[in-house]
């Protein structure tokens, strides 16, 4: 055999063998879920432990209250007067957006606090209110609050000062599906554009 | 008597003009503003912008109020995924340049309301600052609002 028909036959082979590896990775190229810029949407949306806790109006806010619509799930505390008040108003412009552009979309915004001492179901009711009135603000006992954050890997911790104390906590936003499992997570340090997009990207193609 | 009656007047205006200044020559405060919180809110927060004018770095060191019991400046920021917040005791503003102090980054944490802190109503702030190892103060006001100057 000549030089020039091993070169020939190798690059044959190396075809054949580029189009056997394109044709396997095809299935998982088409399911190929779209990408955010401010966060991630799961492999495979998570279903999370069994939690019990009150929404502002006493009302039980558990499982079964994430499924039916998406909803934002957020962390932080009525004593926190930079962060908190900022995401607050960050989803509620996101969601006049969204009612704008997707209106038949159910779309929810929670708080939870990790502050249960000081964010009584009142005090939520007081806070929310006044910022958002169609955000929910949930609470509940040290240990439910405790089972729901360890379900979503969230860390907070009490930081003591001089006079009361804050608390370090995970900065994530937690998207559920309609059929209340975890669908993706965004950092709401982005921007309401950046952050919109994102949301409308999610509410487009997975309606 | 009428001409002693004008002298306090004469001074009081001369201090409304001189406390009244938002800027001395070398340090600016400029768009001041205090969020609102519902009632009972025991924690307030603030954002503005210094700008120094001047050639020499500016250190921030104290700042007061006469609606708060305590101010402080701090910094929100987010570390390995953890939403923190840190006290700043000396805020430094480099020589010709601004700092912008705006949500979810440094900010006023103002504490302990000495009064109801109401929309629109003008808080007053009184900056200590040091300048070429002086210490000089200057009064602001901040606007109480919802949502502020962004
Ligand atoms: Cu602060």
């Amino acid at each position: 055999m000549s030089k020039r028909n091993i070169i020939f036959i190798l690059f044959i082979l190396f075809g054949i063998s580029g189009l056997f590896t394109y044709f396997q990775s095809l299935p998982s190229l088409l399911e190929k879920k779209p990408t955010l810029a401010t966060g991630k949407i799961l492999v495979r949306p998570m279903e999370i432990d069994q939690f019990e806790l009150i929404d502002q109006n006493n009302a039980a806010f558990n499982n079964k209250s994430l499924e039916g619509g998406w909803t934002v799930v957020f962390f932080g505390y009525t004593n926190c007067p930079d962060v908190c008040p900022t995401t607050i108003y960050k989803l509620a412009e996101i969601k006049n957006v969204i009612k704008e552009k997707l209106p038949s979309t159910d779309f929810n915004t929670v708080l939870v606090t990790l502050d249960p001492d000081r964010d009584s179901a009142k005090r939520l009711d007081e806070y929310i209110g006044y910022f958002d009135e169609t955000m929910l603000g949930v609470t509940g006992t040290y240990e439910n609050i405790q089972s729901f954050t360890s379900s979503l890997s969230v860390f907070y911790q009490r930081i003591n000062k001089e006079e009361g104390y804050d608390f370090n906590h995970t900065a994530s936003i937690f998207i559920f599906d309609k059929n209340g499992l975890l669908f993706a997570t965004m950092s709401p340090a982005n921007t309401i554009g950046e952050l919109t997009e994102d949301f409308y990207t999610i509410l487009n193609n997975f309606q | 008597m009428r001409s002693k009656s004008i002298k306090p007047l004469v001074l009081i205006t001369l201090l409304s003009i001189f406390f009244g200044q938002k800027s001395f020559a070398e340090l600016e405060v400029n768009n001041a503003w205090v969020r609102s919180a519902p009632p009972n809110s025991k924690v307030f927060s603030g954002y503005l912008r210094f700008k120094n004018v001047s050639a020499n770095e500016i250190t921030i060191n104290k700042m007061k109020s006469n609606a708060f019991d305590q101010i402080e400046i701090h910094s929100s920021f987010i570390e390995d995924g953890i939403s923190t917040m840190r006290k700043i005791d000396n805020l430094r503003i480099s020589e010709n340049s601004e700092m912008k102090l705006e949500p979810g980054g440094y900010h006023l944490m103002l504490m302990s309301p000495k009064k109801d802190i109401k929309e629109g109503n003008l808080v007053e702030l009184i900056i200590y600052y040091e300048d070429e190892d002086r210490i000089k103060i200057l009064r602001s006001d901040a606007v109480v609002l919802r949502n502020g100057y962004e």
